[in-house]
């Protein structure tokens, strides 16, 4: 069987942005996203994981084609984005879709249900009002909303339903790739289950593939095929879901698994603690950006920048990675 | 004598013909420098409960209870300046989003001077040397790193973490009893939530303080407390000592919520997802508030609303309990199962 | 297909089922001044569609042997209730006819400006770099002319008259509802939604006036209602000046005008149309207040 293409592949991407720092003072950049690599392959989850200021809304934005690529290559399909033209953009769109954190923000408070669903389609070779309804009212089912919601604003609806018109709204266009940014963390443990449970549902229906964003280590063990830690706009580590969390290779990632809340005591990791704040996106340390709160930090992290190196089965960006994970 | 005894508390909002119950005859005990969680999704009526504590509960909301004092003292029969003499100093609260409960027009300093000016000690209220003094001090004791520097700085210059934790410096200025955390790292990353409760858990062993958690997340409260209450549509279900209560709930509320966690589903591709959803004020079920989406449901599930029961410090509110192996007793039997509904 | 149990079961019933009509119409009567505004504004549109036949006489019809006569319970002809002006024209049927004047001006020059000051708006605030600074800075210029003088030069360039003067009050108004819809936009351009919307590929005008447009009205509606008021003051005063309504239209503004000599000989020549003005600049105020207070609490939930 030949290997098909990976339906979404990043390689170096970046996104900086400039800030403006006043009248007189020099420009500033913000490196947000600064060289990030990895591939998607069809039906499968990539999760992203990362606190605030890593560069995972910049990626969700670079990915939904909303912001070009400062420099890197984004390939969809096989095809590049950061060159492509408004006409190819266009005809991408529907490939990639999203699903947002807020379930309360990301539905215009002014459009009923109908609207919100059939918006994708009108927008795109609109099929006329009856299949928009058809087709609205068959995924509305498909998420397990009932044919009288159809009228309905979303204030209308509590947290759990209005995350599963999101996610109807972003498979109208039956994308390929979904962008989930932290789709369940604004939930209630109990919805978050069920919402978490019908989008493993749906990617097993419809062979979607997730890029999942969410700082929950616990919802993403459970829904991750990858994982990708990022820190600062850099990938510090990237790999197959059981390694990840199994044998964490990076400091920084080990030092999140650690943190993250355990119900079972006998699961429960022994607490790293980090030194320091997180730095400022404007002046990110030098050499490698995690060093002022690594424990393990020598001389060498502060000089020179770590590239992300095969380690067994992960790659990970850390100069003493291999002595880390011997000492353990 | 407890810190804080309180029984039987309604909150309600609304008309009074038709009000909108937030909290449903709620009762909770604290001792003096214990740790206690208040678990609950949302619509539980946790934050309500803890407002309600403080006096905090805002127009047109009715409070009652059949007890709610302080160390003693009976908070309901409190003039206006005696709860602020009272409750300000003895119960200090923080709350979940600190940038938002911070001034934004107003420096760190300046704020926590406040507290002080107020509920300070003699020499605090009249000296602003001793009162700037105490806020550094007190910066310190929270571990902001360049204390002094921070003093000067608006809120918005500060990140969540360090915001979070002017939050704790103004909350304890004035070495209150009990200290209220409405989910005080919700809004923070996951290494900063880990400082800041560390943080909590450091300044309550130093001060002999009581803290009250409340928190939708089960982990953090099975990391932090001694004891814990579980909530459920503004009542309290089931309340035991951690972590006890997670290795063996005594009600399926507790017992479901557990099983949807997904750190208990590592074997399994679905999530065991609780049906249904919380009730709303509106549509509040007959009998067992529950009911309607507890597996175990039968007859008298429907027809009868159980108390909460039990054990001293190991209650349940439930007509069957489970037992250590999770399943329903005192007469439980699958027969007949009754599915839905409110009335 | 999705296990439809485990979905939904107490999806808010009943009341919460209406639309964001009825839910706006329960806030807005909470107010006792907004229903009385309402009221007084429901009446006074009666009162200009069926003018015709509630007024006693025609406007413009001069009872010579009559004129400057007092009100009804001053002593004066029954016929005339309110009497009459200084060419004998009946005070009460001239008011009943110029409401159908005051609210035309009020309407037709809130619309003119609303159209063009939420287009403007929305292009600068959605647009942002220079076609903002163009638009915003021009509107700072007409905004730092004291309006009624803009409202005179424009009148005077384009002559006198009523249709005129409705023009220079929309040219007037422009620049509140464009600023007021520039920041509504502004705010609401970095909302989720918006992003969604431009996700699933809609285009720049699709953005503008299907998704964004419909979040930024609350604001402009409690404007536009006291933008009507401020018309029917500004058309007042054009009237007063000879610049609005040309006599012998029954125009509230110029009838004040026309009898300013009056003022101690016969003073209710001057008082009704007076109170006339101050009731409805009154009514629409309060509805106005009205509906702020009912539309503003909502555009935080």
């Amino acid at each position: 069987m030949i290997a098909a293409a990976p339906l979404l592949e990043a390689s170096d991407l970046a996104r900086h942005y400039p800030v403006r720092r006043g009248f007189l003072r020099k420009n500033g950049l913000v490196r947000a996203l600064d060289g990030v690599s990895f591939t998607v392959a069809q039906g499968q989850t990539l999760a992203v994981v990362g606190e605030s200021g890593c560069g995972k809304s910049t990626l969700a934005r670079a990915v939904t084609m909303i912001e070009r690529p400062t420099a890197g290559s984004l390939r969809i399909a096989g095809e590049d984005v950061g060159t492509a033209d408004a006409r190819t953009l266009k005809r991408l769109r529907p490939s990639v879709q999203m699903v947002f954190q807020n379930p309360f923000a990301s539905l215009n408070p002014r459009k009923r249900v109908s609207a919100l669903l059939e918006e994708p389609l009108a927008v795109n070779d609109d099929p006329g009002p009856a299949a928009r309804r058809e087709a609205a009212l068959a995924m509305m089912a498909r998420v397990g909303l009932r044919p009288e919601h159809y009228r309905r604003y979303p204030h209308m609806f509590s947290g759990g339903q209005r995350q599963r018109i999101a996610v109807a709204r972003a498979l109208m266009l039956r994308p390929r790739l979904v962008v989930a940014d932290e789709p369940v963390s604004a939930l209630d443990v109990s919805i978050q289950a069920q919402v978490l449970n019908l989008l493993m549902d749906l990617q097993e229906e419809l062979g979607i593939a997730y890029l999942f964003i969410s700082h929950n280590l616990q919802v993403v063990r459970h829904i991750a095929d990858a994982v990708m830690v990022m820190y600062l706009g850099k990938a510090v580590e990237y790999g197959p879901k059981d390694a990840v969390f199994q044998r964490p290779a990076h400091p920084y990632t080990r030092a999140l698994l650690a943190s993250t809340p355990t119900l079972d005591p006998r699961l429960r990791r022994e607490r790293i603690a980090l030194r320091g704040e997180l730095p400022s996106p404007l002046a990110p340390p030098s050499g490698c950006r995690f060093h002022t709160r690594c424990p393990y930090a020598v001389e060498r992290c502060r000089t020179e920048a770590p590239a992300l190196l095969p380690l067994r089965e992960v790659q990970v960006a850390c100069h003493r990675a291999a002595e880390i994970a011997e000492t353990r | 004598m407890a810190l804080l005894e309180v029984e039987d508390l309604h909150v309600e909002f609304g008309s009074v013909s038709d009000p909108i119950i937030a909290v449903d005859g709620v009762q909770l005990t604290l001792e003096a420098g214990e740790v206690v969680g208040c678990v609950g999704e949302s619509g539980s009526g946790k934050s309500v409960t803890a407002l309600a504590l403080m006096g905090l509960t805002e127009f047109p909301g009715r409070v009652r209870a059949h007890r709610l004092a302080l160390a003693g003292h009976d908070l309901r029969t409190l003039s206006g300046r005696q709860h602020r003499r009272i409750v300000g100093k003895e119960i200090a609260m923080i709350f979940q989003d600190p940038l938002a409960s911070l001034d934004p027009c107003y420096t760190v300093a300046f704020q926590l001077a406040e507290t002080l000016r107020v509920h300070g000690t003699h020499a605090e209220r009249s000296s602003a040397k001793l009162r700037r003094a105490r806020a550094l001090e007190l910066l310190r004791q929270v571990e902001i790193p360049d204390a002094e520097a921070r003093l000067a700085a608006f809120p918005h210059q500060l990140s969540g973490g360090m915001a979070q934790r002017v939050m704790i410096a103004m909350a304890i200025a004035c070495n209150p009893k009990l200290l209220i955390a409405d989910e005080p790292t919700t809004a923070l990353d996951v290494t900063v939530q880990a400082q800041v409760l560390g943080l909590l858990l450091k300044l309550q062993r130093e001060r002999g303080m009581a803290l009250l958690l409340i928190t939708h997340d089960l982990a953090v409260v099975a990391e932090t407390a001694q004891r814990v209450y579980v909530m459920y549509a503004g009542q309290v279900v089931e309340t035991g000592p951690v972590p006890g209560i997670f290795a063996a709930p005594l009600h399926p509320y507790t017992q479901a919520l557990l099983a949807a966690l997904p750190e208990h589903n590592l074997d399994r591709k679905r999530l065991k997802a609780i049906r249904g959803v919380v009730p709303g004020s509106r549509d509040r079920p007959s009998g067992c508030l529950l009911h309607p989406r507890c597996d175990y449901a039968l007859e008298r599930c429907r027809a009868e609303r159980p108390r909460l029961e039990g054990a001293r410090g190991r209650e349940s509110r439930c007509h069957f309990p489970l037992d250590e192996r999770g399943r329903p007793t005192h007469g439980w039997a699958p027969m007949s199962r009754v599915r839905a509904s409110s009335p | 297909m999705i296990e439809v149990e485990e979905s939904l079961e107490a999806v808010e019933p009943g009341p919460r089922a209406a639309g964001p009509l009825t839910e706006f119409w329960h806030a807005y009567a909470q107010s006792r001044g907004a229903l009385v505004g309402l009221a007084i504004a429901v009446a006074l549109v009666l009162l200009a569609i069926f003018a015709g036949a509630l007024a006693p006489h025609s406007p413009y019809e001069q009872y010579r042997e009559l004129t400057l006569s007092p009100p009804a319970w001053q002593g004066g002809d029954p016929r005339f209730l309110l009497g009459t002006d200084a060419v004998g024209r009946d005070i009460l049927s001239r008011l009943i006819y110029g409401t159908r004047l005051s609210l035309l001006i009020g309407l037709i020059s809130v619309a003119i400006s609303l159209s063009f000051g939420i287009v403007l708006g929305v292009i600068a605030g959605y647009l942002r770099g220079w076609t903002e600074t163009t638009i915003m800075r021009l509107m700072d210029v007409m905004l730092a002319l004291p309006s009624l003088l803009l409202a005179i030069a424009v009148v005077a360039i384009l002559g006198p008259g009523l249709i005129n003067a409705m023009y220079a009050i929309a040219i007037v108004l422009v620049p509140h509802y464009v600023r007021l819809t520039r920041a509504a936009v502004i705010a609401e351009k970095a909302r989720e939604y918006v992003l969604s919307s431009k996700i699933a590929g809609a285009g720049p005008l699709r953005v503008m006036f299907s998704t964004i447009l419909p979040n930024c009205l609350a604001p402009l509606i409690v404007q536009a209602t006291l933008g009507f008021s401020s018309a029917i003051l500004d058309a007042a005063a054009l009237g007063f000046l000879g610049l609005g309504a040309q006599p012998p239209m029954p125009e509230w503004g110029s009838m004040l005008a026309d009898a300013l000599e009056f003022i101690q000989r016969a003073s209710w020549v001057v008082t009704f149309p007076g109170l006339a003005i101050l009731v409805t600049v009154l009514a629409f105020n309060l509805m106005g207040d009205g509906l702020r207070d009912a539309l503003d609490p909502r555009l935080k939930r």
